[in-house]
């Protein structure tokens, strides 16, 4: 793999992420021409924590935040902002910065988003690739039509369905039937002090309906994609030549099968990353999990410009990272490119 | 006389689509010496290629071996558990492909594709050793052992080939099986690469079934020609008397159509289409392009018979007859 390989994926890394916050910027301040400031302080006033002065402290806060400039300074502002990686305040909890508040966020994120696309893919794939080989399990075939059904409905509608079966007590439901929790990352009941083993063992049973919503529509998605892909390779010359060859079936199917139609399945997973982002955001604010979703929810309902303008920056760069990584690695995974990279 | 090696016996290969009953190979006959060179001729469709997979046990659904024997050193392949006849393949019998160009897997080194062979037929030693022997093998396809480094992508069609050949002789079979080895490659590389073949079939002392319908190439490699006319061998002769006397009338145009060098004579193919093979004509399945056809080729099937040459043609049962 040469330099300008490498240079040219980093300089379309940046590229992605500059044009995304670029319209992330400008869009919202299009779409309305409310005042955060001003809303804000309307709102703390009716709660009879500002009497006086409003005008003034509105000024204040605009100056204080540059919102009195014009949009393109702003803009440049901002920009210069991003550079230095500071991502502000939010206006609604000054003086948290928001950075702060992401941080605080992005691990539960980061394990939701990791944990259900690498289960959802692996199993998918295997199943699928399972599927259109000769001798396939009956259950495996009786599954599959399940998981296409599954997999057209969006992940925050299955997140409904879930929660509605599984955390939620009804009539009909047997004595053994399991009930998850309904929201939330940890019980309530409990106060945790640090990162201690059981709080994450709570955090993975609170993960555990929020994560199924996302499998469980992504599993027929990737088995469909992989089955074709496994028709395919089986067509071909090598993997004819490799059974004429008198070659285990365990091995064809391994490294002659799934090893080649395993590549195009990671070209879907890099496009289907922004997809997959903006179901959990939604998934997460059904659970009222404590990641970014949930942050970025609430950041819009209250028109926390910066906090937005934060978890939408690094849900970007989220995304553009991880086709980055894919572009880095496939070379390694397929050789023919190695020439081209 | 040498041992036969592989002895084939009324194979029947049927594949069964929606309009019916497609006999690809209907009562194939053949028997193989040791270290003999068979060449299989015939049209597209002739069952030449069909009946090199059968022995493999290769025929993929609809497709199935409808009956007949496939004795290789006296055990029958046909009646061989799938796990037993996996380790014939590669092992007694090898295949060199028709279409090199993709019959290594992209993705995988050379030296990783030779290996998977080794360990699954049992070769379990050092990595030293194997990396000798696969050394040997390189050489003796007459391709520089850093070839084992590279991926099937940055290997020319010939040098494909010559792994795929590389591949074959590493269990030393006593069979190769070689479906049109040199239709990709260029004329200068297809001479180099049956050379190839030739030098280690000689080295090993396997017998060659080559099938293909270069005529040409055929009378250069070939101790024996079989020829192939909708699923049935119709002559079976030693080279020189397939080219100085063909019996067959199949045969005889199958040579005429051969260009001349030396002379102006225009280049003839054989008029008409071979029969569908879901509906045979009843007799002689050549008769309708027969240039010599009689009553009785419409009414009866010519037996192939003779000794040592073959034919099946009633031009010739008369003779024989008489």
């Amino acid at each position: 793999m040469s330099i300008t390989y490498i240079a040219a994926r980093i300089g379309m890394f940046l590229l992605v992420v500059w044009l995304a916050t670029t319209v992330i910027f400008f869009l919202p301040r299009i779409a309305s021409d409310r005042n955060p400031v001003r809303e804000r302080l309307v709102m703390m006033a009716a709660t009879g924590n500002l009497a006086t002065g409003m005008e003034k402290v509105v000024e204040a806060y605009e100056q204080e935040y540059g919102l009195d400039q014009p949009l393109y300074l702003q803009y440049i502002r901002y920009l210069s902002s991003l550079v230095r990686g500071d991502l502000n305040y939010s206006l609604i909890n000054y003086p948290t910065r928001v950075w702060d508040m992401i941080v605080q966020r992005m691990p539960y994120t980061l394990g939701l988003v990791g944990i259900s696309v690498l289960t959802a893919f692996a199993l998918g794939s295997l199943s699928g690739a399972t599927l259109a080989w000769p001798g396939a399990p009956r259950w495996l075939k009786g599954a599959l039509p399940i998981f296409l059904t599954l997999s057209p409905i969006p992940y925050f509608m299955l997140a409904i369905m879930l929660m509605f079966l599984f955390a939620v007590r009804h009539q009909w439901q047997p004595e053994w039937w399991p009930l998850l929790p309904l929201a939330g990352a940890t019980s309530v009941t409990t106060v945790y002090d640090g990162w201690s083993m059981d709080r994450i063992l709570d955090t993975i049973h609170h993960s555990i309906l929020p994560a199924m919503s996302i499998i469980l529509s992504q599993i027929g998605f990737w088995a469909l994609g992989m089955r074709g892909m496994m028709v395919t390779t089986q067509g071909e010359d090598y993997v004819t030549l490799a059974q004429m060859r008198g070659l285990k079936p365990s091995r064809v199917f391994s490294l002659y099968g799934m090893r080649n139609a395993t590549l195009p399945q990671l070209t879907s997973l890099a496009l289907a990353m922004s997809l997959i982002f903006s179901g959990v955001i939604l998934v997460e604010v059904i659970y009222r999990y404590p990641g970014m979703g949930t942050l970025l929810y609430n950041a819009i309902a209250g028109f926390d410009y910066f906090v937005i303008y934060g978890v939408v920056f690094v849900l970007i760069v989220m995304v553009a990272a991880s086709t980055f990584i894919l572009d880095i690695v496939y070379p390694f995974i397929d050789p023919r490119v190695r020439r081209a990279a | 006389m040498p041992d036969t090696v592989l002895s084939i016996r009324d194979l029947r290969v049927y594949f069964n689509i929606r309009a019916g009953t497609v006999r690809a190979v209907d009562g194939v006959d053949l028997d193989i010496a040791e270290g003999e060179k068979l060449g299989l001729v015939g049209e597209s469709g002739s069952g030449k290629t069909t009946t090199a997979l059968a022995i493999m046990r290769m025929i993929k659904p609809p497709g199935e071996i409808a009956g007949g024997t496939v004795k290789l050193d006296g055990r029958d392949l046909i009646s061989l558990s799938e796990p037993e006849m996996r380790s014939v393949r590669g092992n007694d019998v090898a295949m060199v492909p028709q279409a090199a160009m993709n019959a290594l897997n992209p993705v995988r080194r050379i030296r990783s594709q030779m290996l998977d062979g080794l360990r699954d037929h049992g070769i379990n030693e050092s990595r030293e050793r194997s990396q000798e022997r696969l050394n040997t093998l390189m050489a003796q396809v007459g391709l520089n052992s850093s070839v084992l480094n590279l991926f099937p992508h940055e290997l020319s069609g010939g040098m494909k080939q010559r792994v795929t050949i590389a591949m074959a002789i590493s269990h030393k079979p006593r069979l190769i099986l070689a479906d049109e080895p040199t239709s990709a490659l260029d004329v200068v590389v297809q001479r180099q690469v049956m050379e190839t073949l030739e030098d280690v079939r000689s080295e090993i002392g396997a017998a060659v079934i080559l099938v293909g319908h270069d005529m040409g190439l055929m009378a250069q490699f070939a101790d024996r020609i079989g020829v192939m006319y909708a699923g049935k061998l119709v002559e079976l002769a030693t080279v020189q008397q397939i080219f100085a006397n063909p019996r067959h009338p199949y045969t005889r145009l199958l040579i005429s159509s051969l260009p001349d060098t030396a002379g102006k004579r225009r280049l003839q193919g054989i008029p008409g289409l071979p029969p569908s093979l879901l509906a045979v004509p009843p007799g002689c399945p050549f008769m309708p392009r027969c240039p010599e056809a009689m009553d009785i080729c419409g009414e009866e099937v010519p037996q192939l018979v003779g000794d040592p040459d073959l034919v099946s043609c009633h031009l010739h049962t008369e003779a024989v007859a008489a």
